[in-house]
């Protein structure tokens, strides 16, 4: 499985960062960059077991402190 | 093919489908009990102003998707913030409907399959349908949505069978306020979702009619969510529309015609599949293109690949489990996506027509 | 590619160098070394029987030209006129064109590339002392074949005619068709060697300018060898190169042909191919067939559904079977589950292998039916289906089920012969797709292929142009064929210029 998602990574590194590469926009290339190196680092502590933390979580306490009790 | 313009019948299709989204495997109308066609009602009739809302808004600003228009409006580092906060939407509300279908491919076929598969598959499609543009896209949901219908109306047809009128009655029988929060919550879920439209769609100015477009694809949206709605209340009864994950697959896994025509409910849950692919993948350009004007990118398509490499991941950590995901659904949803269904809207709205107002002063003096 | 325009510039620059001279004897000796003796070029010397200084030679390649023709109009009139200078006034090589000469196309002509041109084309070259300048004369003989219906392309009831390999003769069955002057041909030489000879034909008032232009365009961009077959053209010049489906459709028949052209299409016919290019091409055409056209309505329509149930059938049939059997058995009745079971006992392989490998047995089958001799036929059709159906599943190598739903396919996946390199990929993808993850990845397999479907384009025409837009006028020659009394409008995206077809058929109904 991991192999698999790295497989999947590298196949986008090919088709996209290439040419990317090729026409130099190195603006793109950087956001690009960023997003990707992230979400591949999520990935991998995902595959090791890691349990990232929900982004709705504070969410959804804000919204219980605001609203009063649930339901 | 740059212009990203399409034609209104196409965005109608797009619009229909993705409100068709989630709805068909999670229900509408939690705690609506015998009352959902009644909430699904009122609650259209509730989103129709706000439809006018976003209509108007891109209406007044041709050629414009709305982090553009935020910029005009507000100028760029308001614009940009408020764009930052209908890309965190977007991306919040894809990863929610990723993870709302891996679960239910999970949970109603493959236990053991690894949360990833499913994920990576429709995650795959949704970026190369998103790199190939919304005009591919229209074109597709215009004749897919045909043949959803078409497959929905089949279904609801063989259900009829085991349909019991009774189930629907008594009616309001929770009383008014229950009505009305239901009513809220249908109008957040799926209705005023369409607030994303806004964000990737730009009018042509001879071409668009941008009311007929949200006007005529919530409507007939509204009827598909209705006729599968009541189609569950007659076939499972209030009680087991409320308990149980998925309402729409148990109502489809009762049909049993002759003894040979049963257990369908996958053929039907694959088709399904359609119409999630569509709103996720709506929610993905919406975000690139969100992004794209943030930073001033010249271009989404560059970087669909890893916006949808991270959305895949975070469908992974959205949530932790599926109780997680059905409690945020009925408790917390509605109240995180009123500012972006609503609040945004409305104060954009008017912020509009005063520069109209404005513009049309200065130009008569 | 730098490095082979440079070479081949050089290459057939050399001979560019040279020139003919007045002497007669100097221009042979020439034209000897650069053929560097070949012995199937002839050289025949001529002398007049009047003049005594004429002196004449004609160059021609042996077998290639009409020899009646070469004795009678060239040979016996240049020997026995008149060539004296009182009587051959003027220029000499004028002379001989206008007065002694009967061919039906002479030219003068003093480029060397071109002569050589005219000689390997199997025409005549004659060389004259005192002349800088060349005559051209065509005398070849006509060796073709003789016109058949194609194979790939069988009508029922209809023209039977078939294009074969020369040019001219392809244009005037083209022709013979539409006689109107509105029909345009456009002659272009391709292939630095091989310069071949196409020819773009179009109807002036109903073909697109743009289009017309993009292809003259994308033809010039063309810098190759040789074009040996209309395929060479063809992928050089379509609009998705990287995708199994064809966006420039190609037809060995002269009505298909004028019936593309009258519906706003453009046609490139290739010397030396019998197949014609027609563009811009709509997926909907892989499923139609003249046949449709020359029956019944109402067999037409159904025989196209047919066509596109089978399509569809071939694709699917191998993914959905190994979906159900391997992730969803619920779905199967009953009765029909406990029969597949049984005859799956003791198989050693899990479906999605022996799917695979059956496919692959279908395939060579099938290619190895192109390329064997036929005497040949009946023994190896015996072996397959006795040898490989009958005791290969009494060994239980592979199961009934199995060889049943393979040789489905197989039988459906002929009648739509046109799409077969797509359908072979579209097929194997669906299949590995849904052994992966059942019926979910059959239908993302499904939405991957309609969403690169929808994303074609042929010439500017989106490629699905009859299914996504829902224009009435289109869909009444998709899936069926309606009466013509109906099909009043071009297709509308194809006949930028003239929307209605001359199509009132003197009935009431229409309005």
């Amino acid at each position: 499985m991991f192999l698999f998602c790295t497989l999947v990574y590298a196949f986008f590194v090919f088709t996209d960062v290439v040419p990317l590469v090729q026409n130099k926009k190195w603006k793109v290339l950087a956001v690009y960059g960023v997003i990707f190196i992230t979400a591949y680092v999520f990935t991998v502590l995902t595959e090791l077991g890691v349990q990232l933390p929900s982004p709705l979580t504070p969410i959804g306490d804000l919204v219980a402190s605001i609203v009063g009790s649930t339901g | 093919m740059n212009k990203e313009v399409i034609p209104n019948r196409q965005a109608g299709a797009v619009m229909t489908m993705f409100l068709m989204g989630s709805t068909l495997i999670l229900g509408v109308g939690f705690r609506a009990g015998q009352d959902v066609w009644l909430v699904i009602i009122i609650a259209g009739a509730a989103v129709a102003p706000f439809l006018a809302i976003y209509a108007r808004i891109l209406a007044l600003f041709p050629e414009q998707n709305l982090y553009q228009i935020l910029n005009t409006l507000f100028g760029p580092v308001a614009g940009r913030v408020l764009s930052l906060l209908y890309i965190w939407y977007a991306f919040s509300l894809g990863a929610m409907v990723m993870r709302n279908f891996q679960e239910f491919i999970n949970i109603v076929s493959f236990p053991e399959t690894p949360i990833f598969v499913p994920i990576m598959m429709m995650g795959l499609v949704c970026i190369w349908a998103v790199k190939e543009g919304i005009e591919v896209l229209g074109r597709w949901s215009q004749l897919m949505f045909i043949f959803l219908v078409v497959i929905i109306a089949v279904v609801i047809a063989l259900s009829m069978e085991d349909a019991d009128i009774d189930n629907m009655r008594p009616v309001a029988y929770s009383g008014f306020g229950a009505i009305m929060r239901s009513t809220f919550n249908v109008f957040s879920f799926p209705m005023a979702e369409t607030v994303l439209f806004m964000t990737v769609l730009r009018m042509d100015r001879e071409r668009n009619n941008p009311h007929y477009i949200f006007f005529m694809g919530v409507l007939i949206g509204l009827i598909v969510i209705l006729m599968v709605s009541v189609r569950n209340l007659l076939v499972l009864g209030a009680d087991l529309t409320e308990n149980v994950y998925f309402p729409p697959y148990v109502a489809v896994t009762i049909i049993n015609i002759g003894n040979f025509l049963q257990r369908i409910e996958v053929t039907v849950s694959v088709v399904f599949l359609f119409s999630g692919f569509v709103k996720i993948s709506i929610c993905l350009m919406s975000a690139c293109m969100g992004i794209d004007n943030l930073l001033g990118l010249g271009g989404y398509r560059q970087i669909v690949a890893p916006v949808g490499l991270l959305l895949m991941i975070t469908t992974c950590f959205i949530y932790k489990n599926i109780m997680e995901m059905s409690d945020f659904a009925f408790n917390v949803y509605s109240y995180y996506a009123f500012p972006f269904q609503v609040v945004l809207p409305v104060a954009v709205w008017i912020a509009a027509e005063v520069r109209a107002r404005r513009a049309l002063n200065a130009s008569e003096s | 590619m730098f490095r082979k325009k440079q070479e081949n510039a050089q290459r057939t620059g050399a001979s560019g160098d040279l020139r003919l001279t007045m002497s007669l004897d100097s221009n042979i000796s020439m034209l000897k070394t650069v053929l560097n003796n070949d012995e199937t070029v002839i050289f025949r010397d001529i002398k007049n029987i009047r003049q005594r200084s004429f002196r004449c030679c004609l160059v021609y390649i042996a077998g290639m030209i009409n020899g009646d023709m070469a004795n009678g109009s060239i040979l016996r009139p240049l020997m026995t006129a008149d060539m004296r200078p009182e009587r051959a006034d003027g220029d000499l090589l004028d002379f001989l064109c206008d007065k002694v000469i009967s061919s039906h196309e002479i030219t003068r002509s003093a480029d060397i590339n071109l002569l050589f041109a005219t000689l390997f084309s199997g025409d005549a070259v004659l060389l004259l002392d005192g002349c800088d300048e060349a005559l051209l004369i065509c005398c070849r003989e006509m060796r073709e074949r003789a016109l058949e219906e194609p194979e790939l392309e069988r009508v029922m009831r209809g023209p039977k005619a078939g294009f074969n390999e020369s040019l001219m003769t392809s244009l005037l069955l083209i022709r013979q068709r539409l006689k109107t002057q509105d029909l345009k041909f456009k002659f272009r030489e391709l292939g630095v060697r091989s310069k071949t000879r196409i020819c773009i034909c179009y109807i002036d008032t109903l073909a697109s300018d743009g289009i017309l232009k993009e292809l003259e365009s994308r033809l010039d961009k063309i810098n190759v060898d040789g074009i040996i077959a209309a395929n060479y053209i063809e992928e050089r010049i379509k609009d998705s190169p990287l995708s199994p489906f064809k966006t420039i459709g190609n037809t060995e028949r002269p009505d298909v042909v004028a019936a593309k052209l009258l519906e706003g299409r453009i046609a490139v016919v290739v010397d030396g191919s019998p197949s014609v290019l027609t563009l811009p091409y709509v997926f909907m055409e892989y499923f139609q067939s003249p046949d449709d056209y020359y029956n019944n309505y109402w067999f037409a329509s159904v025989n196209r559904l047919l066509r596109c149930l089978s399509e569809f059938f071939t694709s699917s049939i191998p993914a959905i079977y190994v979906a159900l059997v391997t992730y969803h058995h619920e779905m199967i009745p009953t009765q029909l589950l406990l029969s597949i079971t049984a005859a799956r006992q003791n198989v050693p392989f899990p479906t999605i292998i022996e799917a695979l490998i059956l496919l692959f047995i279908l395939e060579v089958i099938r290619e190895a039916g192109i390329r064997m001799p036929s005497p040949m036929g009946q023994a190896v059709s015996i072996v397959g289906t006795l040898i490989l159906g009958q005791a290969a599943i009494d060994a239980r190598l592979f199961s009934a089920p199995m060889i049943v739903i393979v040789a489905a396919t197989g039988i459906t996946g002929l009648i739509t012969i046109k799409l077969k390199g797509a359908t072979t990929i579209i097929r194997l993808l669906l299949l590995l797709l849904s052994s992966f993850m059942g019926l979910y990845g059959y239908i993302f397999g499904v939405i991957g292929a309609t969403i690169h479907l929808f994303s074609m384009r042929s010439f500017g025409v989106s490629y699905m142009t009859n299914f996504g837009a829902i224009y009435s006028v289109d869909l009444k020659d998709t899936v069926i064929r309606a009466p013509w009394w109906y099909m009043k409008y071009r297709p509308k995206q194809m006949a930028f210029k003239n929307q209605i077809r001359q199509n009132t058929t003197g009935r009431e109904s229409d309005s």
